[in-house]
């Protein structure tokens, strides 16, 4: 397994082109079988055999570990596509039931054995699924976090009060301190320490020193939330080079959550799995803005906008 | 049964094939460029970059 | 001679019908005009006459902006307890939940019944073959008998949420009442023109059944419809202003303007989004009823008229479908526009859970209509070699909603979390955002149309000379969709979000260019086409009506969902921003008592309609049989 590796930056992908391929493996291999070589498979069989793999493949191929919800899903699906597609002509529906129906029947020796063993395993597993659900559990309780709760129409900050829909960082400026959102575009690769930058990049600059003085022992220097400190925390920082942090956010939404930090959420935000301090009480408002101007050039996402 | 009502060669229809595709991709090319634009957003944005 | 202008003046008669329809189908357009709406006008003018007579006080209204004279009382600040809440020993909220959700379900099947009566009724005229004509009529008139029973229930069920939202919530319904008083007098009105209008139509079917009367008949039933969507229209004004007030300053004060009260910013987006939920999900439940009536049937010629049915209603639904995510789409940035936080509490916050689940049951739907489809190919002689090509669709299917489910935020034991690392997975991560489900969905859109286009091709074959070019440009066109879709959807992960957000457009563009120019290149092709054999109604196998079935239940359901969320992102509120709900139910339901609720709710009627069906069963058997002799049933027009 660790042979193929998943190649970082393309593993979604990936995934999806490794399902692809086996599945026109798995239907060449029966069509092989079948017209090659004359062995019709049972096509209980097939599905029994695809639906064991598919776990096994989602189970112990993709790394880090799928979470049991979602592999519930992914199981679920590919139940549901083997259904429809044993069932999908009414030869291949035949072809299915014939085991199960003559399990049911039992008119030779070896399928009534197989009922018998059959009727008296059935107890036992309802059984077994009853102890599990009743057996007390010792694990921590599944969190339904909202990761990103709603907003505040506006927010004080300093006792300044922001409009979340309609505020503007005041250093996203070009070089006539204008407002723009093509500024971050222009300078994507300028340098910072260069004496002449553009206000922009000088300002990039002053964010990034703000940023390496507060920030980076949880959100780490590469931006990653893996800083020195960060698996203290359960759980872990914002990473904000994954696209589902700063990325899909607003930079008012950003603003407002570093300002407030994670004890002063909304009461949406339950259960405040956040021990972010409310850097309003550290850093001025343009510290802020320069901050977050910072993470947005370093990671090379543009924050969102509504139009 | 459809080979004997219409006869066409398997070179040809390769070449018919080929063609439609560079048809549709012409055709989704020039429907992302103007759908984006309609929007004032360029659609060769990571290219011109 | 004769022949010809009778012709021609059917014809003159289907235009004028078509346009009537297309008119009815843009008067949420036209109501949304932003005039003050001629009738509406004398009663703001008397009211601000007698505002005169005292001094005026002028107020801001909360949306528009305007200033007009304080016409009405401020709204309550209730209190916990029994003079705003009075209550029976159990949850007030729960029990007028109920009570809409029922009288919502039969009243968006009324509302699209009698839309589907006009369809297949006009169908049945403009139709040249006699017997398949009789049919759509016979089809038009069981489907108007149907609705007849579930009109009384659902004014039944209106007085019922009347009777408890008055003995539950006074001061909030007496707020409300005063506000929109002259709304609430034109809808009694209109229920009752609605009435007149239904009864004369359903009984007066045989008396008009030839000639121009038909064509007046036809009328009646357009005429029915308008009556009904103005009065749905009128309904959603009053969820729309406690939804997104207007027409009131930030007390709550009546300004006068009835037009604004009534044209809030989310009561069109609610308007066309409910219209086509309603003739979607009342396809469903024709098709259900269909599929019931074909698994209870005895004899061989009524599996086949009910498998038509089915088959028919299916295709009605469906087609009003595919429409209706671009309505949400629009509903939802129209939300998001009135107030950010309302759309972050939908999409992203509280009640994101419930979109997921959403996403599933859009997921049942579509597999269901692949399915219900590939079933439908059994039925026809010659679909054979399509069959072997239905195990990469499902798989096409299955990848795509794989990665459609795949949610943003991941249910975890914070085992399971540290063992990854992170909130956020490095391969699922990527499927949870936008870019990756809008290119999912459009997949699985694109795929279903190519199942249709098999379906359609089933059991012909081509002979226009230039059917192998047409094949393959058929080929090349989804083959570039396929990838274009994909593309784009790979694309939007490296460019900003601003401009990947406009990436959604071209990517519908394209599943709607296989749509139109797919199925109608394919219908071009299929032009005298050699016929394999008739399509065999009624020899499908039983797993499709139980798909049928489905696809009915996950409409249900999925209707009481959304109605469900749009009704609690008010959260504390009983009118948004203006009047706070103080009762002790103003949180928000757990997810899972959610999710029951719209189970029972479910449940509840399709016991109740199964008892309407048994009805519609009963009075079917006193009538004489004046189905068609069944040896070959004629194929719908529209699709073959």
């Amino acid at each position: 397994m660790t042979g193929l590796k998943l190649v970082e930056g393309y593993m979604p992908i990936q995934m999806l082109g490794e399902m692809g391929l086996q599945a026109l493996l798995f239907i060449f291999i029966f069509y092989l079988l079948d017209k090659k070589m004359g062995i019709k498979v049972n096509k209980l069989l097939q599905a029994t055999l695809l639906f064991v793999y598919s776990i096994l493949y989602f189970r112990y191929r993709i790394y880090p570990p799928i979470p049991f919800s979602v592999r519930a899903i992914y199981a679920t699906m590919t139940l549901i596509g083997i259904f429809m597609w044993v069932s999908s002509t009414e030869e291949a529906w035949q072809d299915f039931r014939r085991p199960i129906i003559a399990v049911a029947d039992a008119t030779t020796g070896a399928a009534k054995m197989i009922r018998t063993v059959v009727i008296i395993l059935l107890p036992f597993l309802v059984g077994f699924m009853g102890y599990n659900s009743m057996k007390p559990n010792v694990d921590e309780p599944i969190e339904l976090r909202t990761v990103h709760p709603a907003p505040p129409a506006s927010t004080k900050v300093h006792g300044k009060t922001f409009v979340l829909q309609t505020a503007q960082s005041p250093f996203r400026v070009d070089n006539d301190g204008k407002y723009s959102d093509k500024v971050q575009n222009t300078y994507i690769d300028g340098n910072p320490w260069d004496e002449k930058a553009p206000p922009y990049l000088q300002y990039v600059r002053e964010g990034g020193q703000i940023f390496f003085q507060n920030c980076h022992w949880c959100h780490g220097d590469n931006l990653n939330g893996r800083g020195m400190f960060a698996f203290a925390f359960n759980p872990i920082p914002a990473n904000f080079t994954d696209p589902g942090t700063i990325a899909q956010l607003q930079e008012t939404f950003v603003f407002w959550r570093v300002a407030k930090g994670g004890l002063n959420l909304p009461r949406e935000g339950f259960p405040w799995a956040s021990v972010m301090p409310p850097w309003e009480q550290h850093l001025t408002t343009d510290e802020i803005w320069k901050v977050i101007l910072f993470e947005y050039w370093h990671t090379g996402y543009y924050p969102r906008t509504w139009d | 049964m459809a080979e004997q009502i219409n006869q066409v060669s398997t070179g040809k229809k390769i070449g018919f094939a080929v063609i439609s595709l560079i048809i549709a991709a012409a055709y989704f090319t020039w429907l992302d460029y103007s759908l984006m634009n309609m929007q004032g957003l360029d659609y060769f944005y990571l290219f011109r970059k | 001679m004769a022949i010809i202008t009778k012709q021609a003046r059917k014809k003159i008669w289907a235009f004028l019908a078509l346009g009537m329809f297309s008119g009815l189908l843009l008067l949420p357009l036209f109501l949304s005009l932003p005039t003050g709406a001629s009738g509406a006008d004398p009663v703001p003018a008397a009211s601000a006459k007698a505002a005169d007579a005292k001094s005026v006080e002028k107020s801001r209204d909360v949306w528009y902006k305007t200033e007009g004279p304080v016409v009405g009382a401020p709204a309550p600040k209730t209190t916990d307890g029994p003079k705003d809440y009075p209550r029976y020993n159990f949850e007030s909220r729960v029990l007028l939940w109920v009570g809409l959700q029922q009288h919502l379900y039969y009243g968006s099947f009324v509302l699209a019944v009698p839309i589907f009566c006009m369809v297949v009724e006009y169908l049945g005229i403009i139709s040249k073959d006699k017997a398949l004509s009789r049919k759509y009529d016979q089809l038009a008139y069981d489907f108007v008998k149907i609705s007849l029973t579930a009109y009384s229930l659902t004014a039944l069920l209106g007085g019922i949420v009347i009777f408890t939202f008055l003995t539950l919530y006074p001061t909030f319904f007496t707020y409300l009442s005063g506000i929109f008083r002259p709304v609430m007098a034109t809808y009694a009105l209109l229920f009752i023109a609605e009435s007149g209008t239904l009864y004369i139509y359903y009984y007066g079917w045989d008396k008009m059944r030839e000639g121009f009367l038909k064509w007046v008949h036809v009328s009646m039933s357009v005429m029915l419809n308008v009556i009904g969507t103005v009065l749905m229209m009128l309904a959603n004004s009053w969820i729309a202003f406690m939804q997104s007030p207007a027409g009131v300053d930030a007390d709550g004060r009546y300004l006068g303007n009835i037009w604004h009260v009534i044209h809030t910013t989310l009561w069109n987006p609610i308007n066309v989004h409910r219209l086509l939920g309603n003739m979607a999900f009342g396809g469903g439940v024709v098709a259900a009823y269909a599929a019931y009536r074909f698994l209870t049937s005895k004899t061989d010629e009524e599996r086949a008229h009910y498998d038509w049915m089915g088959y028919v209603a299916m295709f009605i639904g469906v087609c009003f479908l595919i429409p209706l995510p671009f309505a949400g789409y629009w509903l939802m940035r129209e939300v998001y526009a009135y107030r950010q936080q309302m759309g972050i509490t939908l999409m992203g916050g509280l009640l994101a859970w419930l979109f997921i689940i959403q996403a599933v049951m859009i997921g049942a739907l579509f597999l269901t209509t692949n399915y219900y489809l590939w079933q439908g190919m059994e039925r026809m002689r010659g679909a054979e070699r399509y069959q072997k090509y239905i195990k990469y669709m499902v798989f096409v299917l299955i990848a795509c909603f794989i990665v459609w489910l795949t949610p943003h935020t991941i249910v975890m034991t914070p085992a399971e979390l540290k063992a990854m690392g992170g909130q956020q997975h490095p391969v699922l991560g990527n499927y949870g955002v936008m870019s990756a489900k809008n290119g999912a969905i459009n997949t699985i859109i694109t795929t279903t149309v190519l199942s249709f286009i098999m379906y359609q091709r089933g059991n012909k074959i081509p002979t226009v000379k230039w059917a192998p070019l047409g094949n393959s440009f058929l080929f090349g066109f989804f083959t570039m969709a396929y990838i274009n879709i994909i593309w784009l959807a790979i694309y939007g992960y490296y460019i900003p979000a601003n401009v990947r957000v406009g990436l959604s457009v071209p990517q519908v563009a394209s599943t709607l260019s296989c749509l139109f120019i797919g199925v109608t290149l394919n219908a071009l092709m299929l032009k005298g086409a050699k016929d394999t054999g008739p399509i065999a109604w009624g020899q499908i196998s039983v797993r499709s009506q139980y798909a049928l079935i489905m696809l009915a239940t996950s409409f249900t359901w999925m209707m009481g969902l959304m109605g469900y969320i749009r009704s609690s992102v008010r959260l504390f509120w009983h009118v948004n921003e203006i009047m706070r709900d103080n009762s002790p139910w103003a949180f928000t339901h757990t997810i899972g008592f959610g999710a029951n609720m719209i189970s029972f709710n479910v449940l509840f009627f399709w016991m109740t309609i199964l008892f309407v069906f048994w009805l519609g069963s009963l009075g079917a058997k006193k009538a004489p049989v004046t189905a068609p002799s069944g040896q070959k049933v004629p194929i719908p027009a529209s699709s073959h």
